[in-house]
């Protein structure tokens, strides 16, 4: 018997990246358009109750049923995809603008700074990221924008630490040494010559985190901290449907295949950004 | 360090201005353990307006920390550095902005001093924005006009320096670098990235923009010809000190120093009018910055060496006007391997 | 063994700074409240005696520095304030509630190292292969998974539809140890989904690698069984691996599990934080905190002293 280490047959694993990637992005596509569209494609308002339709099963008339409140689960569906797409952007934002200028300027400067944002870097990670999510969201007051900062928050150190190794690799090339000796200012170096040469890593992992916020949001919400009634979230619907499980049990299949669909679509999408932006390639 | 004695290079026509001075220049760069990594260890020249002053010296030698610290891209940790009548480690930011425009360098790998995400014309923008040179139209046209200067057509504007030749890209640097009008301007290595084939046109580029633009030229390299080529004054430089500094007729036709001549001696093709002396070629690596030896640094390959080159560090001295060098035994009793004495040349050069 | 030494007491200097740091952050949560925090922390219709004792109570009038100093000393000495809801010591309510969140977390990673590095080998040794590409496909599935759905799931299924497990709630080890675990099993395979992708994931890379160096190919050379070859060696050379994965996986788990006691109704520290979170009842929001992260902080120091201990490498590196 002998270990088998074959190196594969690059034409396939083409062909299955590629499929791959053009399945998220339309997938992508579609629940984006889905939400921006979401008064026009949505078939009812997702938040007006009908009490002669409670938990109804799937029909022509509600393509996946209704809630407890007699509301159109499908639309809630298209609604809840914008606050959690939303949230995913709103926290991926926030956690690229405290990081990668946090992490840039530890790298790029050295020395006592870096020491410091390093420590404090270490420090922010060894917290539970949702542990930390959910203290922050209580203190600066429950609600979707205030959860998904929170996340933003704790999302940082991750970004900030790839920025801080990409910056001190960059800082050391000679270009940067031209534009010192032309009298650029640091700001202008870090601005012009690092970001734009530190970028490309960042981009791959802010995409990849995009899904981590999907999720993130959708705990939140689970939790009560996120979207509050009556809108909706994919999280926030997952909660509503799990106390009415054992009588509508389908009503926590759509909910949480779109979360875990968008979430893999996401992690596609950084692949294929990664596959893209890889100079080897 | 009490037994060098700085004896000062004198600029070879007095009154002309002086640009660049240092005294006793040092860079040494702390370990995290042991002594410190001396890559410049005492140097002392003038650069007076309108010369070529090269630097010859192997890989190792310590000549490109020189030529960083010459325009305050490393800073110096000992002795004096004077640019334009100034000392750049005592001027506030923005005075030593305005001061760096007068000190320009080109560096060896052409490539990497590029910027890869910007375009010709935004690499040779950049110094005109960072000066606040000029209106944004204005600017336009002096990337065109600077590119014409160096030989490149406007067609080269809009593209990236991954699409450029060596030469094409070393050509932006210099376009890049005239842009602020320099005074002076380090070239690092300038051509010896680049194909055998190309490196007389650049040279003879640099040689053009010097009588156009009334350039001053730092050329350093490991290049005897190239250095023989352009300069007006030579420096020997060896383990980050200086052996020998002289005229270009006074270092390849009468050099002093054994390593000198060993470096001569090597390269016959490169300077014709040198009286070459059989002798075995220069043996060995250059020894480590980090543990220099005793006395005179280049003793360990040293045909010529005695006791006296480890135990104390020769004298920097002229020996005659504006010919410097360091050795114990230069102008003395030199004797080749077959047996010629060498004293002669330097004796009677001295006494001229 | 100098160069070890040297290691551990480089760690151990840079552990300090990180606990204090932790302390300021876990600190400075109060500070994120906006506007008057003994009004906030008071609640909604609280009288002006009852904002002034809240102010008192947490030393609200005194200069930020002080509070944090008499917050941090009264923490070292295990006092960590008490709850605003059940007048509660904050330490106490953790003791009580921390054996049913360590029973579920224990189980999880315990969970995810058995499945998840079998899983990764095998895949390793049929790298490319269909069940190399399978298990590579269930690893972006559990990454992508969110666990409380996974939870509700087989809460559904399992607990309800086919009764093999009980749904919610947890009982004491202490007083019956079976129906414990029953009650942990559940809640340890939701969180251990995305464990278990993690472990194969970098364990089957890390194995790849180590399979193709010339050191391995020498061994087969040697005639040597595969699977020996395979956990004797291997697995002793990704140690280290393993090491990062287990650690980071306590950080993970720790926090996955706040959402996880939500779909179990599970009494642990978890649920205990976001009610806590929830009903402004601060004093409980930072000492949880302050629980959890000192004990992933204490688990990397572990983690790291065991990396010296398999690979003197990581010391000297």
């Amino acid at each position: 018997m002998s270990l088998r280490l074959s190196l594969g047959r690059p034409a396939a694993i083409r062909r299955r990246f590629d499929l791959s990637s053009v399945l998220a992005i339309s997938f992508l596509a579609v629940v984006v358009l889905a939400s921006l569209l979401a008064p026009w494609v949505a078939p009812y308002s997702p938040i007006e109750q009908d009490y002669t339709q409670m938990l109804a099963p799937p029909s022509a008339a509600h393509l996946l049923g209704t809630d407890d409140l007699g509301r159109d689960v499908f639309s809630r569906l298209i609604h809840g995809g914008k606050a959690s797409l939303f949230g995913a952007l709103l926290a991926v934002l926030v956690g690229t603008l405290i990081g990668v200028p946090v992490g840039l300027i530890a790298g790029f400067r050295g020395g006592w700074i870096d020491d410091v944002i390093g420590r404090l870097l270490d420090t922010l990670l060894s917290f539970p990221a949702i542990v930390l999510a959910v203290a922050i969201t209580g203190a600066l007051g429950i609600g979707l924008t205030n959860g998904m900062i929170a996340v933003g928050v704790v999302f940082s150190p991750v970004l900030a630490r790839l920025a801080r190794a990409q910056a001190m690799v960059v800082k050391q090339e000679l270009y940067v040494d031209a534009a010192r000796s032309f009298g650029a200012t640091n700001t202008r170096i870090l601005w012009r010559h690092v970001l734009p040469n530190a970028v490309q890593p960042l981009i791959v992992q802010v995409t990849l985190m995009l899904a981590v916020a999907l999720l993130a949001e959708a705990s939140l919400s689970f939790l009560g901290l996120g979207v509050q009634p009556p809108w909706p979230s994919w999280g926030a619907m997952l909660t509503r449907a799990y106390h009415y499980m054992e009588a509508a049990p389908e009503q926590m299949f759509a909910p949480g295949l779109a979360i875990l669909l968008t979430a893999l679509a996401f992690n596609a999408l950084g692949e294929t950004v990664r596959v893209l932006l890889d100079p080897t390639n | 360090m009490n037994e060098r004695v700085i004896a000062m290079p004198r600029p070879p026509e007095g009154e002309r201005t002086r640009l660049a001075s240092a005294q006793d220049l040092q860079v040494h760069f702390p370990r995290r353990s042991g002594p410190p990594l001396r890559a410049v260890d005492g140097v002392s020249f003038d650069v007076v307006a309108g010369e070529t002053f090269g630097i010859i010296g192997e890989s190792g030698s310590g000549k490109s920390t020189l030529a960083r610290a010459l325009v305050c891209l490393q800073p110096i940790t000992g002795g004096a550095l004077t640019l334009s009548g100034r000392s750049p480690a005592s001027l506030s930011a923005a005075s030593l902005r305005l001061l760096r425009r007068d000190f320009q360098i080109i560096f060896q790998d052409p490539r990497a001093a590029l910027n890869p995400r910007m375009t010709v014309r935004a690499l040779v923008a950049e110094p005109l924005e960072i000066q606040s040179i000029g209106t944004r139209d204005g600017r336009r046209a002096a990337v065109l006009d600077l590119l014409d200067r160096v030989g490149l057509g406007p067609e080269f504007a809009d593209r990236y320096p991954h699409q450029l030749s060596g030469g094409q890209r070393q050509r932006v640097n210099i376009a890049r670098a005239l842009a602020v009008r320099p005074k002076l301007l380090v070239c690092d290595e300038v051509v010896a990235a680049l194909d055998v084939s190309i490196q007389a046109d650049m040279l003879n580029l640099f040689k053009d923009l010097q009588d156009e633009l009334g350039l001053t030229y730092v050329f350093i390299t490991h290049d005897l010809a190239v250095v023989a080529h352009v300069s007006d004054r030579i420096a020997v430089m060896y383990l980050g000190v200086f052996m020998e500094l002289g005229s270009k007729a006074q270092i390849t036709e009468r050099p002093l120093h054994p390593y000198t001549r060993a470096l001569l001696d090597a390269a016959p093709q490169a300077v014709p009018s040198y009286r070459r002396v059989h002798r075995e070629p220069l043996q060995g690596e250059i020894p480590s910055p980090l543990a220099p030896p005793s006395g005179c640094r280049f003793r360990t390959r040293c045909p010529l060496a005695v006791e006296v080159c480890a135990a104390s560090v020769p004298a920097w001295r002229e020996v005659q006007p504006g010919h410097f060098v360091a050795c114990h035994r230069a102008g003395e009793a030199m004797v080749s391997t077959d047996g010629t004495d060498l004293r002669s040349q330097g004796v009677r050069s001295a006494a001229r | 063994m100098s160069g070890n030494a040297r290691f551990l007491w480089r760690r151990l200097s840079q552990f300090l700074p990180v606990i204090l740091l932790a302390t300021i952050v876990v600190f400075g949560l109060v500070q994120l409240i906006p506007g008057d925090p003994a009004v906030t922390l008071a609640g909604e219709f609280a009288t002006k005696e009852r904002i002034e004792e809240v102010r008192r109570l947490y030393g609200l009038d005194r200069p930020l520095m002080v509070q944090y100093g008499a917050w941090l000393w009264d923490a070292l000495r295990g006092d960590l304030s008490q709850s605003l809801l059940s007048s509660k010591p904050v330490a106490d309510l953790i003791i009580d509630r921390f054996p049913a969140t360590l029973i579920v977390v224990v189980g999880a990673v315990l969970l995810s190292l058995a499945v998840g590095i079998p899983l990764g080998m095998a895949a390793a040794t049929r790298a490319r292969s269909r069940f190399d590409a399978a298990v590579m496909a269930f690893s972006s599935f559990g990454v992508a998974l969110p666990s409380f759905w996974l939870a509700m799931v087989l809460v559904y299924w399992v607990a309800l539809s086919w009764q093999l497990l009980p749904a919610t709630g947890s009982v004491p080890f202490s007083s019956a140890p079976g129906d414990a675990i029953a009650h942990a099993i559940l809640p340890a395979i939701a969180l251990a989904a995305a464990g278990i992708a993690e472990v194969s994931r970098q364990v089957r890379s890390a194995l790849i690698e180590v399979l193709a160096s010339d050191y391995i190919r020498t061994l087969r050379a040697k005639g040597l069984r595969r699977w020996r070859i395979l956990w004797q060696h291997g697995l002793k050379n990704i140690g280290v691996t393993l090491l990062t994965v287990v650690g980071l996986l306590i950080n993970r788990l720790l926090g996955a599990t706040v959402v996880i006691e939500a779909v179990f109704a599970i009494p642990g520290i978890g649920s205990l934080l976001v009610h806590a979170a929830i009903n402004k009842d601060f004093a409980v929001v930072q000492g949880v905190v302050l629980v959890m992260v000192l004990i992933v902080i204490c688990l990397n120091l572990i983690v790291d002293f065991l990396y010296a201990a398999i690979d003197p490498r990581v010391a000297r590196g």
